[in-house]
């Protein structure tokens, strides 16, 4: 099913909870796009915001679609589109690998300013994708480097974030430490913290200067609020008809290529069944780590994507 | 699903044969209908509506009464259900166990029911057409046997697609209570 296209300018986001993984990968999508973009834009309902695509595997079927028990992987995108800046730079962005059979899901981060092979544009940081090939050049630039095929690919930007936390409610995040940052307006103490709106939520979201670490650190951060939304999915319940509520408000408001809501419907179910517990979320091993510099991978990542490539479960890691 | 009536006359091998009565009403009556769209608000049409309900009356009569009168499901149970959730449910386990009434002292007397009317939740796409139906149940049923009587509580949320023209039950939320004389009551959840 494919909608008209709208222009891919600021966008409001107005997003129900959708259960997980869809709402996993919104959030994730708008958290560093929301970061970059720096400003908060009201929300507005009725808009299209978000965009989930169904990507065509090289090597397999046209429209790939994984057997019922199979992992499924997917991107999740946040670019950082404003006015007066083309393209839109994937700064967010985030790889989920989710296992049916055993339960399992895992979170991989990859900073933005990782330096990685972009087909066709060769060496650039791992952001420059999304900017000159949308969603598709980077899920091939991701799926190249980790080898797995992804089979769908989520992009949003700062205001569906915002929305998506408005619509879902407060959820819970575990600081790794206090956290204060002016610059993002971040102000948390460590341990359990309530984001009661998106604009706390980003906030937590966006803190970089509080850590050594930086974007690193920020990376896995955003990792903990996609837990804490998975969460407060479950802890809402609802079953089928609830599930069928959320699918309706995101069906208003995003565009959908290749994909329908019964799709995401199998997509929420496969959530439905990850307890957050169970997630392993993690920043892909890097060298570097200031605000400034690029990044690059570090040896033990191969043992990583490797570990993380035949069943999206860690087992070694 | 009011059942055939057996031939219980002089034949008293023909009235022991577990065949259901036609006392055995288990009915089925649609409540609140609503739809989820990702477009502009629609209804659940009227023949999607009917051929729901009579898959899970179908459900019902071969997952439910047969077994109880029989001790085994109906042998055209899997004909409810999608491919995959057949699959499911006919093999030994939890969606089997929740799903299927057998194994049960059979019921000799008539069986009776207090049914709530069955919800119906549709979700549509952006251009109306109604892709899943979600039926929510909630089915207790009565049935006498030697020693005293078999009781099944049941309240699921059973998700339907459209199979080949074909209404069919393709996943589920299910929990059930059995209790009867000389079993350990049970409790049974699955989901799909």
């Amino acid at each position: 099913m494919t909608r008209t296209k709208h222009s891919r300018r600021v966008r409001r986001i107005v997003l129900a909870a959708i259960a997980a993984p869809l709402v996993i990968v919104v959030v994730m999508g708008a958290l560093f796009a929301a970061w970059l973009h720096g400003t908060k834009v009201p929300v507005l309902s009725g808009e299209t915001y978000l965009s989930v695509e169904k990507i065509a595997v090289p090597n397999r079927l046209a429209s790939f679609t994984p057997a019922p028990n199979d992992p499924v992987f997917i991107l999740v995108i946040g670019n950082d589109e404003r006015p007066g800046l083309a393209g839109a730079r994937g700064d967010s962005l985030h790889l989920i690998g989710i296992n049916p059979q055993q339960g399992k899901a895992t979170i991989i981060g990859f900073p933005r300013d990782l330096g990685v092979n972009v087909p066709g544009s060769g060496n650039n940081k791992i952001n420059y994708a999304n900017a000159v090939g949308g969603a598709a050049l980077s899920v091939r630039t991701v799926s190249e480097l980790v080898g797995v095929p992804i089979q769908y690919a989520v992009e949003t930007n700062f205001d569906g974030f915002i929305g998506l936390i408005d619509e879902l409610g407060p959820i819970v995040v575990d600081a790794p430490q206090r956290m204060n940052d002016p610059d993002s307006g971040s102000d948390f103490q460590q341990g359990l913290n309530t984001l009661p709106n998106g604009e706390r939520a980003l906030a937590f979201s966006r803190d970089r200067h509080t850590f050594a670490t930086g974007d690193i650190k920020r990376s896995e951060n955003q990792g903990l609020v996609l837990l804490g939304i998975l969460a407060k999915i479950r802890a809402d319940g609802g079953g089928p008809a609830g599930t069928f509520k959320a699918l309706g408000n995101l069906g208003r408001h995003t565009h959908l290529e290749g994909i329908g809501l019964r799709d995401l419907y199998n997509l929420g179910r496969l959530g439905n069944g990850i307890d957050p517990a169970s997630v392993r979320n993690l920043v892909v091993p890097v060298a570097g780590g200031n605000a400034n510099g690029n990044l690059t991978l570090l040896p033990e990542a191969k043992g990583l994507f490797d570990d993380f490539r035949d069943d999206a479960v860690l087992q070694s890691h | 699903m009011i059942l055939a009536a057996c031939d219980g006359g002089s034949d008293k091998k023909a009235a022991k044969k577990a065949t259901p009565t036609p006392a055995d009403a288990v009915a089925l009556t649609v409540g609140d209908i609503r739809v989820e769209s990702g477009g502009p608000p629609t209804a659940l049409p009227d023949p999607i509506r009917d051929a729901v309900m009579t898959t899970l009356r179908n459900y019902v009569n071969g997952a439910v009464v047969t077994p109880l009168r029989t001790g085994t499901a109906a042998a055209d149970l899997p004909t409810v259900f999608t491919t995959a959730a057949a699959a499911r449910v006919s093999a030994p386990g939890v969606d089997h166990e929740a799903l299927v009434d057998d194994g049960l002292p059979q019921v000799t007397g008539a069986i009776t029911s207090e049914n709530a009317p069955v919800k119906l939740v549709g979700l549509a796409e952006g251009d109306g057409s109604i892709v899943l139906v979600s039926a929510e149940i909630g089915l207790v049923v009565h049935g006498k046997v030697k020693g005293g009587t078999v009781d099944v509580t049941r309240r699921a949320q059973l998700v339907l697609a459209n199979d080949n023209g074909t209404w069919k039950i393709d996943g589920w939320d299910v929990g059930v209570q059995r209790s009867a004389p000389g079993i350990t009551p049970t409790t049974t959840t699955a989901s799909k």
